[in-house]
């Protein structure tokens, strides 16, 4: 860490291109907000030192908090699990790791989830980086590409058909599997009544989850093993029976394809 | 053009709008928020384009860095102008990246020589992109730099005047940058070139007081306040009328709350004489 009073001697003060200028503005902004002193942007303000420090702040303030909103507007389960003063901690030191890059805000919570996974003073959460997961893959699937799905019976044409390759899944559509209950907790903590009032009860084991938007609102739907071995297999480029026949190879099941065609029937495959 | 009084599409209005279908002049949306492919961004956007006049207003291409706008950024502006065919396409006279990282705000620059010729490079740039041209809008400020040594308005005159673009007046950024750095408001509108006006911002303000001295920040958050209001008053009358947005970003009232506001801006806007002869835009 550099000498704040270095910052300020006369070699530094000579800062005079736009480029100069504006890599000075951005070191102030990259440390958190009122925690050091402006710095050599200071120097290139008009104004008295104090008034020219406090109005330097007006924008770092700024800067921080549209981008803890950002994250709070896409993490709100999160935010709920671990309150707002957690939650503003979790993301400054978020920011601090990874600065966003341009340029839409839209992507600049994308590693988050993988972040609270390894998020010491979360530690005793250890479902909440998949709970991050789980919201961040459903503002994926809000922003994902439109497509047509099959019918059903469609779908059932389609995959009797020789080359039986022909299904493939509808581009919105995120697969994820966590040894934790997510989907179970996003939903209790997703309704706006008052979660102080209920009590979640979850038994052991974990989930299978497809993510999708085939219209224009985003469901979160459970899968069995099986189904989502056979939907990942799909995502991979296998064709409908290969998919089939790797799901039944690795997991118990005896009614993977029926599982299929009533997802089908829930709109989830777009013809290839 | 339409001389008419717009408001922002927010999602929370999506349905609203389109089950309701007020009378609004256009709607303005922010370009970065339908970079995404699909999802119902795009299909409220795209049946409300069918009867809307539609405007983009960029707030990430950092048009005021000193370094070349973002390539891919580009690109996903091309795409939206090509699926949408906008009535208007702004940005700002700010920074908002520099050296890879991206702060999201809309960050001052110098008024310098040096800063207008980058600018301007900038903005070519993005009209060349874009196959169109722009508007570019005058920035809130808090700070001025020592090195600044051209008049905001000129600056974004001679600008304008390079490139062939547009001005986009935000009358509130106006009256803040005005009361902050103790300009003269007034002095500001009759700088600016009547004929370049191609859009105007109305907007909030909150104040916040700092060691003696009462500072006035844009916030996109509350009502116009009266004195914009007056303020907006003179630049219709010195710019004729011209296309008007109520922008509200954060705590989104009611869309009925916007549509009042709007609708105070059409009385001025009806209440003014055309656009001062020979200054008719493009």
């Amino acid at each position: 860490m550099t000498d704040p009073q270095a910052l300020r001697s006369p070699e530094t003060m000579a800062l005079d291109s736009l480029a100069d200028c504006q890599s000075a503005f951005a070191e102030f902004l990259r440390a958190r907000p009122e925690t050091s002193a402006a710095g050599r942007v200071a120097t290139l303000v008009a104004g008295s030192q104090r008034s020219v420090e406090r109005r330097l702040e007006i924008y770092r303030n700024n800067v921080y908090a549209r981008l803890i909103s950002s994250l709070s507007d896409t993490y709100p389960v999160v935010m709920r699990l671990v309150g707002e003063a957690f939650f503003r901690v979790a993301a400054l030191s978020y920011i601090a790791r990874i600065f966003p890059s341009p340029a839409a805000l839209i992507d600049f919570g994308r590693h988050f989830p993988e972040f609270l996974g390894s998020f010491e003073p979360a530690a005793t959460l250890p479902y909440l980086g998949d709970v991050a997961e789980l919201e961040w893959l459903y503002l994926d699937a809000y922003h994902a590409a439109e497509a047509e799905c099959v019918s059903p019976e469609n779908f059932r044409r389609l995959i009797a058909e020789p080359a039986n390759g022909a299904v493939r899944l509808h581009p919105s559509a995120r697969l994820m599997r966590s040894p934790h209950q997510v989907s179970r907790i996003w939903e209790f903590n997703m309704r706006a009544d008052d979660a102080a009032q209920r009590k979640l009860r979850l038994t052991h084991g974990g989930e299978f989850l497809l993510i999708i938007r085939p219209e224009a609102s985003v469901e979160v739907r459970r899968l069995s093993a099986a189904a989502y071995r056979a939907l990942s297999e799909i995502d991979n480029g296998a064709s409908y029976s290969e998919a089939l026949e790797l799901a039944r190879d690795s997991v118990v099941c005896t009614d993977v394809a029926r599982q299929l065609e009533s997802l089908a029937a829930g709109r989830t495959f777009t013809k290839s | 053009m339409l001389a008419e009084a717009g408001v922002g599409l927010k999602p929370v209005h999506y349905r609203e709008i389109f089950e309701s279908r007020p009378a609004a002049g256009f709607f303005e949306v922010h370009a970065e928020n339908y970079m995404g492919a699909g999802g119902p961004p795009h299909r409220y956007l795209e049946r409300l384009a069918a009867d809307y006049a539609v405007s983009f207003h960029g707030v990430g291409l950092s048009l005021a860095g000193a370094e070349a706008p973002n390539v891919r950024h580009l690109a996903r502006w091309r795409a939206l102008i090509d699926r949408y065919d906008p009535m208007l396409v702004s940005e700002h006279v700010a920074w908002s990246s520099f050296a890879g990282e991206s702060f999201h705000d809309l960050l001052p620059v110098p008024y310098t020589i040096e800063a207008l010729d980058v600018l301007c490079r900038n903005i070519n740039q993005m009209q060349d992109a874009l196959g169109r041209r722009i508007l570019i809008e005058n920035p809130s400020r808090y700070i001025e730099f020592a090195s600044s040594e051209i008049p905001e308005p000129e600056f974004l005159s001679e600008a304008a005047r390079r490139t062939g673009c547009g001005l986009l007046v935000d009358v509130n950024n106006v009256y803040v940058s005005a009361r902050n750095l103790g300009e003269d408001p007034l002095k500001w509108l009759a700088s600016i070139p009547a004929q370049r006006v191609g859009e105007i911002h109305l907007a909030g303000y909150a104040t916040e007081v700092i060691d003696d001295t009462e500072l006035f920040i844009d916030d996109h958050g509350s009502p116009v306040c009266a004195d914009v209001w007056e303020l907006y008053q003179r630049a219709v009358s010195c710019f004729g009328p011209v296309a008007t947005l109520i922008e509200w970003d954060t705590d989104v009232p009611p869309l009925q709350t916007l549509l009042q506001e709007a609708a105070v801006a059409n009385a001025i806007l009806e209440g003014a004489s055309d656009r001062p002869a020979g200054t008719a835009v493009s």
